[in-house]
């Protein structure tokens, strides 16, 4: 085989490996199924509260039994999501994570004012329109975290750090509270 | 006669690019962020900035990590030298432990499942912990019964992975390096047959 043409099929070896090689990086995180914020979103109710069941949790590789789970399925079409907890006695933290993304923010218990923690999430123009809404010498207790798109999962986890605070843990999770909010036009 | 081989090489080509995704999103990656022997730590896996192989390991496995404003997580498929935590082995795990406000230590199948055992244990919390009088304290993890903080593999057939969260710790919102002084050690001891 004459050099040159034994060098292009080389360089079409490379080229192609390395093209599948980055497609399947990039499309395994869109097309898995298995993974947790796949299992988590799926039969989650869209702008309310679920607790997560031992069943869900134990399905989910490595799960952290010292915790107790809920999960805000979130969907800011019709405006931001407000999400309300109020603080265990031990640590307690929510993540925000997109299904084909990962986590892409949080906020521990040390955010809170008073007692919980008042969350917003919203996409960046609604963001832009609650702080034009804002009155100029308001104090904002709320925490505003801005949503990369419309769709996503708040993570709400609270610390069972012996068997016999599991229950108090749930009752943290099952008074906490996320909704949708319609912004004044 | 031209136009197959060039075919054959490129289907070859795309073949070896798969072979390198599957190689690179194993739980034994070959593009693992960081490796603090026995331990790996993924700094960016809670966070926005996660790089790709990262998240295609991530979403391969399919485990949820604990954000970057969480913590960070230890785990450990392998003793020091290298060979894999045997459940029919006793290991020790010792103090120091990373600084946080809180940490979980538990011990699941290669697979993430919990091991079925008599006890019912499967992990410990920094607040369960039975501690020396001084403060350090010592983790058996074993198949036979140990005194002191014993997690039973309950079993002795295959292998074991430990997984440590610290939960609220300075560490976790910049650290990308980790201080081997300050990680917990893992020592093996004796075998059952």
């Amino acid at each position: 085989m004459p050099p040159v043409r034994a060098a292009l099929l080389l360089l079409a070896f490379v080229l192609s490996a390395g093209i599948a090689h980055v497609a399947s990086l990039f499309a395994l995180p869109r097309f898995s199924t298995e993974d947790a914020f796949s299992r988590l979103e799926k039969d989650a109710p869209i702008n309310a509260l679920a607790p997560l069941d031992d069943r869900a949790a134990q399905a989910i590789p490595f799960f952290d039994r010292a915790t107790a789970i809920a999960i805000c399925r979130y969907a800011l079409d019709e405006g931001p999501v407000r999400l309300r907890v109020k603080l265990s006695e031990t640590y307690l933290s929510i993540a925000f994570a997109e299904r084909h993304r990962g986590i892409f923010n949080s906020v521990s218990d040390r955010a809170a004012t008073g007692g919980s923690l008042d969350i917003v999430i919203a996409t960046q123009k609604q963001l832009e329109r609650i702080l034009a809404l804002d009155e100029e010498d308001q104090v904002i207790e709320e925490i505003r975290i801005a949503a990369p798109g419309s769709r996503g999962l708040a993570i709400l986890k609270v610390l069972v750090d012996r068997p016999s605070s599991r229950e108090r843990a749930e009752t943290v999770l099952r008074e906490a509270r996320c909704e949708s909010e319609r912004l004044p036009d | 006669m031209r136009f197959f081989l060039f075919l054959i090489v490129v289907v070859a080509g795309a073949l070896a690019g798969l072979a390198l995704t599957e190689r690179a999103v194993r739980p034994d990656s070959l593009f693992l962020a960081s490796r603090f022997p026995p331990w790996e730590f993924s700094p960016h896996i809670g966070a926005a900035d996660i790089d790709p192989y990262t998240r295609g390991r991530l979403f391969a496995l399919g485990d949820l990590p604990l954000a970057s404003g969480e913590g960070f997580s230890l785990f450990a498929r392998q003793d020091e030298s290298g060979a894999p935590l045997e459940r029919r082995c006793r290991y020790t795990l010792a103090s120091p432990f990373p600084a946080a406000r809180f940490w979980t230590l538990a011990i699941t199948d290669p697979s993430g499942k919990a091991l079925p055992n008599l006890a019912e244990r499967h992990d410990f919390t920094s607040a369960e912990i039975l501690r020396d009088a001084e403060g350090p304290f010592v983790v058996t993890i074993a198949p036979e019964p140990a005194s002191g903080n014993w997690l039973p593999t309950g079993g002795r057939e295959g292998s074991f992975v430990i997984a440590l969260r610290f939960y609220e710790t300075p560490l976790a919102a910049t650290a990308t390096r980790l201080d081997r002084r300050f990680l917990p050690r893992l020592s093996k001891q004796e075998c059952l047959p």
